[in-house]
């Protein structure tokens, strides 16, 4: 262990459950971590040490209070299956959803599922877990691909889409063999390889309004999840957005809860247009607590001015009650460090428990380190890259 | 011609591709022509549609069931030799190299056909080389380029200077995606931007010039 993290895992803890010291702040970075240390994707995609020193690395240069492992999770199952896959440097690899395996539904009786653990890079998703708790001392989520997204991979969703609408049949038979010839499998590997696992989280943003509608994720969505559910316990499904475009918010917030567990993971542009009252209003009622992800655009975009309005804005309304978690989500890659330094400095400033009247709060800039020099001071250069 | 018009209407908003195309046909052995069809149901469609999607009625898959309902008529009549003298312009489309989202470009182009353009689809990843030749050899009115991840967009800019370097000031250029904004679009110089597919129709219509109902 390189580095002590429980400082920032107990504030996060605390923050689930009440008021801790001050607003945590997390992130998910991963493809940006890579193009900032410099590292191959080729690499960094393929070798578990690599990707999580990396974004260990990078999680400490911006004072995130505690990292996560993160790589291509929509990717695994589909790849492992022969999906097409393109690995370009400076990108996350991409599926090619142009040519699914499943082009014609006589296709899908060709289907082989994956040798779980074995097949393509699902052992280096295991190697990642290993390394992930031996340099931090915490066993990360196992962490897959839910089965509505995983059903684009492999079908393509245009595809999917008029399964769903002409040929229900078709498409139950394609989440069946997906929930339980791939998945099952494969999280029941992970299990194994962990016993003592404390979360199996699906990953599954593909699910979310527009690209579905509340009908199709009640029908394609949450019955997978629970079937999932009841053959390993606790399993969750997460990562949906579109609140402000599904027609009926509370609706979507409750089937998320049943989805993803009794907290709340919400996003922009969903709270920019919704406004986090709303958010906060309805986790405040169902006493759950609540995440905020700030939108990765105004992120990447800038200025710092507004990304640092933002987050006073968020923290003032989101955070006083406590159990409150800001999340920069899904940073682009070519997001400026400055902006994301900002971002957390901002968190860190206006998240003070307890949180008074924060347009009084004067905010200052942090002295910009670039990366390079901080992993100079703190880390022997990266040698690991 | 009234009845004709109605029934395709509603069967492109209600994306009954299968359906539509023997209505389509009846139509034109009815009497009713190519331009009838475009005018009186496909655009009133197109914009239903954007009516539907605006009040969170329609979600992407009724979207895709009402594009693949509008190619289906645009292919019907195609057969149709008229239909060469209705097109309102040409339109090059594709995702940027490194892209393989072929999901919003796909529906722009339905969008676009289906209100009149002839559209030359180049697929997803197509090479900035690619775009110039195509173009150079189409001479199209507008090229349609869409990026979908945050580092392919960063490519755009090189299409859009790599197209006006090789001589094709004339074609208009329109980008879109979801990373995508109209700061982006202002700032790398492109001539229209659409948030999604239906106001990226509007924004192709504008460039060339054509009023509301015009065909």
């Amino acid at each position: 262990m390189t580095f002590d993290w429980r400082e920032g895992a107990a504030r996060v803890a605390a923050a689930s459950k009440g008021t801790p010291d001050r607003v945590p702040i997390i992130a998910q970075l991963h493809d940006h971590a890579m193009l900032l240390a410099g590292v191959s994707a080729n690499r960094f995609f393929r070798d578990a040490e690599t990707l999580v020193k990396t974004e260990l690395a990078v999680s400490r240069y911006y004072g995130l209070d505690v990292p996560f492992l993160l790589f291509d999770a929509y990717n695994i199952e589909a790849e492992a299956m022969g999906q097409e896959i393109r690995y370009r440097e400076g990108q996350l690899p991409e599926l090619n959803y142009t040519n699914p395996l499943i082009q014609e539904p006589e296709d899908f009786g060709r289907l082989e599922p994956p040798e779980a653990g074995v097949s393509g890079r699902m052992p280096f998703v295991l190697d990642c877990m290993e390394v992930f708790r031996a340099e931090t001392g915490f066993l990360p989520s196992a962490v897959f691909c839910a089965p509505f997204s995983l059903a684009v991979a492999l079908r393509g969703y245009r595809n999917l889409v008029k399964d769903i609408r002409r040929r229900p049949d078709l498409a139950h038979r394609l989440f069946c063999f997906i929930t339980d010839e791939v998945l099952a499998p494969w999280i029941g590997t992970m299990i194994k390889r962990f016993p003592d696992l404390t979360s199996v989280a699906g990953t599954d943003a593909w699910a979310s309004p527009p690209n579905t509608t509340l009908e199709m994720m009640r029908e394609f969505v949450l019955s997978y999840t629970v079937r999932l559910r009841e053959r390993f316990g606790q399993v969750w499904t997460r990562g949906y957005w579109g609140e402000s475009v599904c027609g009926n918010p509370e609706e979507m917030l409750r089937l998320k809860m049943e989805l993803g567990g009794r907290s709340l993971l919400v996003f922009d542009p969903d709270v920019a247009k919704l406004g986090p009252m709303f958010f906060t209003d309805f986790a405040v009622r169902e006493d759950v607590p609540l995440t905020i992800g700030m939108d990765a655009r105004l992120l990447r975009d800038g200025p710092v001015d507004l990304i640092v309005e933002r987050v006073r804005h968020y923290v003032s309304v989101a955070a006083p009650r406590g159990k409150f978690t800001f999340y920069l989500a899904n940073v682009p890659a070519d997001t400026p460090p400055e902006h994301i330094h900002a971002a957390v400095a901002a968190v860190r400033t206006f998240g003070q428990y307890p949180i008074g009247d924060l347009a009084e709060v004067e905010f200052t800039l942090p002295q910009f380190e670039s990366f390079e020099d901080f992993l100079a001071r703190e880390d022997g250069g990266g040698a690991w890259r | 011609m009234g009845e004709f018009v109605t029934e395709i209407k509603q069967l492109v908003v209600e994306g009954e591709d299968d359906a539509v195309e023997g209505v389509v046909r009846e139509a034109i052995a009815g009497g009713v022509t190519p331009a009838e069809i475009i005018e009186k149901a496909l655009l009133p469609a197109i914009e239903e549609v954007g009516r539907l999607w605006a009040a969170g009625a329609y979600f992407i898959p009724d979207v895709i069931m009402s594009a693949d309902a509008f190619r289906c008529v645009m292919k019907t009549l195609a057969t149709n030799m008229q239909l060469a003298e209705l097109c309102v312009g040409k339109v090059v489309i594709g995702t940027v190299v490194g892209d393989l989202h072929d999901l919003g470009k796909n529906i722009v182009a339905a969008m676009l056909e289906g209100s009149g353009f002839r559209v030359i689809d180049l697929g997803v990843d197509v090479e900035t080389a690619a775009f110039v030749e195509r173009c150079l050899a189409i001479q199209p009115d507008i090229l349609a380029i869409g990026a979908y991840m945050s580092t392919t967009m960063l490519r755009i800019p090189e299409v859009i200077n790599a197209v006006r370097a090789a001589g094709l000031a004339q074609v208009k250029v329109m980008i879109g995606g979801a990373p995508v904004t109209r700061a982006f679009a202002d700032e790398v110089g492109a001539d229209g931007y659409g948030e999604d597919a239906l106001a990226a129709v509007k924004v192709a219509r504008s460039l060339m010039g054509v009023r509301k109902n015009d065909v």
